[in-house]
């Protein structure tokens, strides 16, 4: 089903390029922009359409087609918005060269995004085929008959993060009506899953509670059914029964070292919740609070479901005492849950070059992030969780220090590496960091890092079937084996000239793949998806100092 | 035997003394229909302890606490689709009646009928009735404020979805307008997740059925537990724009401007116009229908007015500009200055009887005068007197500014002088049931019999668990007293609603310090309809 969404997107982008064979061959100044919005089928044409010129291109590198980071109304508000007439026409006239893309938006159509320089010329005709949006409906009820209202109900689909990971992302939220009811529209066609619970808010009438679950009612979302939306489709009956559910406790203590024990006053402690299938890193489902120990350091968080919960804690204002447990709540209350409060410690690293030093200029950004890990899975990008902690390198002395460490595994990474450098090695004692993960608090070893100057370079040139530079498509380079190792995949978008290049590469054996613009951001850490272009892909193989320059080919269709 | 028997009596006696509990029973029922509601959970809270008990009404509607210590108690209902009341909460919110337990007693007769919710729902379509997707609708509960007038409070807001449908929920039952369109409250919906396939455009906003003036708006009187069905709107994109054209009177300096901003809610459409030097000709182009205050100054002059736009250019407003000047005040006690260690901070307005425009002052800031007022016919209201005290008279000039206005020329200026009397009346009683039994928490409402438009001479209070109430501040001079069992807070402020009751007020003469008693008949709820 990613297939479907992917193909879709291939269909979308290339349905723009399908009347380039019409286009004049100068390219001086744009004076105007004209085209035709139609239907899938070319023969509709939609009336009342937004179209957007777009001024800046950095707006959309930052959005993706398929991305939703950024709101349509800021998009349209830094750019020139008109509406098709009648017959599905638009225009913009006196417009600046420099102008980068079109948006094109009509409710019950998949919105589109061309880019202008795909049509060189000085007046640029451009038929716009949309897809048509689905629509979904249901009705929440609980305990069998009683349809409950202002729950909440989210349309999911898989994403994967910059860390590697593959985790549920909502394309859609909303809550139910008092009827019960929800509903989803202008889905973009894709695989998705539903997930209803939970409350939406707690500022209105929404009392009672309720595990969230899965379409039709399971709590593991790899037994969930997963909803195509297809174009045009409207269905109707996605139908939850929720068990209201009892609530329950987790009940426990602050412990730790003696000196830690005075400080009980200042502790804070909060609690979230993980959903099943949602990723530890960064966004948790919901803030379930915050509690304030008791004079003897007792604590309690009411009203849970049933599921995972992260307890942390930490001294008011202060990152140097901490602590972080996960806790399971099943069918009952938790007792006795011990946070140990920890003094963060300081992990010290040294670094070594092998080869050239490195310039200082060129590693001004090279920082080392160590990222705990919660049930294998890393927990990045929250500092409050006590999280993530970076540290500059210091060049002249070659060591470094990492702050606020705690009790907890954890997975090392160097990022922003100087152009031509990698890391060759890395040790915690005896323990290879680079391909495991590590426990660095109360231990007395050093963090051992090699960089070696001899990385490999890749260079080349992506090209149409006619042999003409393909400029915005999506190289990425991937290890033939230690998959997992995010650090060692390497991804860039062609550039006007059709050029990509990758400086700094670890030496070792990897594919090559191009997609165009509109793949999905990570989504080359999906071994299904990498396994379905792997016999399209080119092999690399990267030697220390190595230099190659390679000539890719992708048609017009998308298909390399 | 016999002996051991007494012991046991005695002994069990003894224990009953030593752990008399109490409880407290009911019934939860729907308010119209009375049939019972099971579910419903029920929390009992102990004066002065913020934890609760809790328990769930079964199929009959009864819930049950036992075991009770001695004390004072409330209890609050809250079931999904009502309203979430407290036992005893009328005419102001949260206020609530607390029950009293001896040890060992025994309240088995609380009836709670509880609000059910209402919902409102429809299709917003365009003039070629094609549905409107992403519109905000709103809904405005048309409530009675301080200081008697009526005027629209949000309450909250949908969208309709792809089918141009929404729907309104939890609505408390009431008087409302609802108004569809114009800008939603945040223009980037970070509240809600966005869907990046939606198109959302921006309509005017017009009231329910399809005016952009409140005037013209339907009011939708919600019954309880209703579902009120094809509340429809279309929606005109962008509505006939009108203009608002006339000239400034009086002196007219370089660079003067007239500002219309709009006072109908959420209406976004303000303008302006440059008004000419020679002429005083002005003109602000772009309005929609609705009611304008039109506002322009310059130096010590200003002007201020408001008007009503129709459907057609609104011509000829002549807007004068008034001169401002400074307002002193002063004030009294039994004829002594004021003595401002009282701590009392005296707060004076002063609101124009034209526009409505009003300016204050407080005893905080010495000297005491109102800056920058513009000439014109003003009605003077104080509040915060200490108690105690009342304020007796207020005289500018010659004039009596309390009951006849205050007529402010910045060129004669004289000093508004508020005498204070420390020889209020004081009026206490009891209310009754048509059973004789005492009322507790009903609302008893002191309405003066002259200068109703004096606002400051009402007074409300809530009965305590014994039915009494007492005001200990009064103005002397002739009121109305009535006690309703239930009835919107402040309306007794309007007219048309006083003049419903008017045979149902006792009515009673305050002298100066007199302290009188009186015995009032509750007006049930039911009276009203």
């Amino acid at each position: 089903m990613r297939s479907l969404r992917i193909s879709v997107s291939f269909l979308l982008l290339f349905s723009g390029l399908t009347l380039v064979g019409q286009r004049p061959e100068n390219s001086g100044a744009i004076i105007s922009v004209e085209g035709v919005v139609t239907a899938m089928d070319g023969a509709r044409p939609i009336s009342g359409a937004r179209v957007s010129l777009l001024k800046d291109p950095g707006i959309i590198t930052r959005s993706g087609t398929s991305g939703v980071d950024l709101p349509p109304e800021l998009m349209e508000y830094l750019s020139k918005v008109t509406t098709t007439d009648e017959a599905g026409h638009f225009k913009f006239t006196d417009i600046d060269p420099k102008a980068f893309g079109l948006v094109v938006g009509a409710n019950g159509f998949v919105r589109q995004q061309l880019e202008l320089s795909d049509f060189p010329g000085r007046e640029k005709h451009i038929a716009v085929r949309l897809a048509a949006t689905g629509a979904i409906s249901g009705v929440v009820r609980g305990n069998g008959s009683r349809p409950l209202m202002n729950v909440q109900v989210q349309l999911l689909l898989y994403v994967y993060n910059d860390m590697g990971q593959r985790s549920l992302k909502s394309f859609a939220s909303t809550q139910t009506n008092n009827a019960g009811e929800y509903r989803f529209y202008f889905i973009t066609p894709g695989r998705y899953l539903l997930r209803s619970g939970a409350p939406a808010s707690p500022l209105r009438d929404d009392k009672e509670t309720v595990s969230p679950v899965f379409y039709p009612g399971v709590e593991d979302p790899r037994q969930s059914t997963v909803v195509d939306i297809e174009p045009g489709m409207d269905r109707s009956g996605f139908d939850f029964n929720l068990k209201l559910q009892q609530t329950y406790k987790i009940r426990g203590h602050l412990a730790g070292s003696p000196s830690v024990d005075s400080e009980h006053r200042r502790i804070m402690l909060r609690l979230n919740y993980v959903p099943e299938g949602f990723s530890t890193e960064r966004r948790f489902d919901g803030n379930y609070g915050h509690a304030k120990p008791s004079g003897d350091g007792t604590f309690e968080f009411r009203d849970l479901v049933p599921g995972l919960y992260v307890v942390t804690a930490s001294a008011d204002g202060d990152n140097e005492i901490r602590a972080l447990v996960p806790v399971r709540v099943g069918n009952g209350n938790v007792e006795n849950v011990a946070v140990a409060l920890a003094t963060t410690a300081t992990v010290k690293g040294r670094v070594r070059v092998d080869g050239q030093p490195m310039d200082l200029q060129t590693a001004e950004r090279l920082r080392f992030q160590l990222t705990p890990l919660l049930g294998g899975n890393p927990l990045a990008d929250d500092d409050e969780i006590g999280g993530t902690t970076w540290n500059e390198s210091s060049e002249e002395s070659g060591e470094f220090a990492v702050e606020d460490v705690l009790p907890l595994d954890y997975k090392f990474q160097a990022q922003w590496v100087p152009p031509g450098y990698y890391v060759k090695d890395a040790r915690f004692g005896q323990i290879d960091v680079l391909n495991h993960s590590f426990h660095p608090y109360g231990g007395d070893s050093v963090l051992e890092i090699v960089f070696s100057s001899r990385a490999g370079k890749i260079s080349g040139t992506v090209v149409d079937d006619k042999s003409k530079p393909v400029r915005a498509v999506r190289t990425v380079l991937v290890p033939d084996r230690a998959r997992d190792r995010v650090d060692l995949y390497e991804n860039a978008s062609t550039n006007k000239d059709g050029e990509f290049s990758f400086e700094s590469v670890v030496p070792g054996d990897y594919k090559l793949f191009v997609w165009d613009s509109t793949v999905e951001r990570n989504s080359w850490f999906d071994p299904d998806f990498i396994r379905r272009f792997e016999p399209t892909a080119t092999a690399v193989h990267v030697d220390e100092s190595s230099q190659q320059t390679l000539q890719l080919k992708i048609a017009a269709n998308g298909k390399k | 035997m016999m002996k051991f028997l007494c012991l046991t009596t005695l002994v069990s006696f003894l224990v009953q003394v030593a752990l008399p509990k109490a409880s407290i029973s009911g019934v939860v029922v729907r308010e119209g229909t009375n049939e019972p509601l099971s579910e419903v959970r029920v929390s009992l809270y102990s004066n002065g302890d913020s934890n609760n008990l809790k328990v769930i009404s079964g199929g009959d509607g009864r819930f049950f606490f036992n075991d009770l210590e001695p004390g004072q108690y409330k209890l609050q209902f809250d079931i999904t689709g009502y309203l979430t009341q407290y036992y005893g909460e009328r005419i102001f919110d949260g206020s609530s009646t607390s029950i009293p337990l001896r040890a060992g007693g025994v309240v088995n007769n609380i009836v709670m009928r509880m609000t059910p919710f209402s919902a409102i729902s429809g299709r917003i379509r365009d003039e070629s009735f094609q549905p409107l997707v992403g519109v905000p609708v709103r809904i405005f509960r048309y409530v009675y404020r301080e200081p008697g007038r009526r005027g629209l409070q949000f309450e909250f807001d949908t969208d309709t979805n792809d089918r141009g449908e929404y729907r309104l929920y939890g609505i408390r039952p009431g008087p409302y307008y609802l108004q569809a369109g114009g800008r939603p409250l945040f223009p980037f919906k970070w509240t809600d997740q966005l869907n990046i396939n939606e198109v959302v455009s921006e309509e005017d906003p017009v009231f329910y059925p399809g005016t952009p003036t409140l005037n013209h708006a339907t009011l939708l009187e919600i019954e309880p537990g209703s579902d009120r069905k094809g509340v429809d709107f279309i929606l005109v994109r962008r509505q006939n724009r009108f203009q608002i054209r006339g000239h400034v009177k009086g002196i007219i300096d370089s660079g003067l401007m007239v500002e219309a901003s709009s006072l109908e809610p959420r209406a976004l459409i303000d303008g302006s116009g440059d008004v000419d030097l020679n002429t005083g000709l002005f003109e602000i182009d772009g309005l929609v229908p609705g009611e304008y205050r039109l506002s322009a100054s310059s130096g010590t002059r200003s002007a201020m007015l408001s008007v009503q736009l129709g459907e057609g250019d609104l011509t000829g407003v002549e807007l004068p500009m008034r001169e401002t000047g400074t307002l002193s005040a002063s004030v009294m006690l039994d004829g002594k200055p004021f003595p401002p260690a009282t701590g009392n901070v005296i707060y004076l307005t002063l609101r124009d009887t034209v526009t409505g425009f009003y300016k204050g002052a407080t005893t905080r800031e010495t000297p005491f005068v109102v800056e920058s007022l513009p000439a014109g016919t003003y009605r003077v209201l104080v509040r915060n007197l200490p108690s105690g005290v009342y304020l007796k008279s207020a005289t500018y000039g010659n004039a009596d500014a309390l009951n006849d206005g205050m007529n402010f020329d910045p060129a004669k200026a004289s000093t508004l002088q508020l005498q204070m009397s420390s020889k209020p009346a004081a009026l206490r009683g009891i209310v009754r049931n048509a059973r004789s039994e005492a009322s507790s928490r009903v609302a008893v409402v002191l309405v003066p019999d002259r200068f109703r438009d004096r606002n400051e001479l009402y007074s409300a209070i809530l009965t305590n668990e014994d039915g009494e109430f007492e005001f200990k501040s009064v103005a002397p001079g002739r009121y109305k007293v009535f006690a309703w069992e239930s009835i919107e807070a402040y309306s007794w402020l309007d007219p048309n609603v006083l003049a419903q009751f008017e045979e149902k007020g006792e009515s009673i003469q305050l002298e100066e310090s007199a302290k009188k008693n009186i015995e009032l008949r509750v007006i049930s709820a039911e009276a009203r309809r």
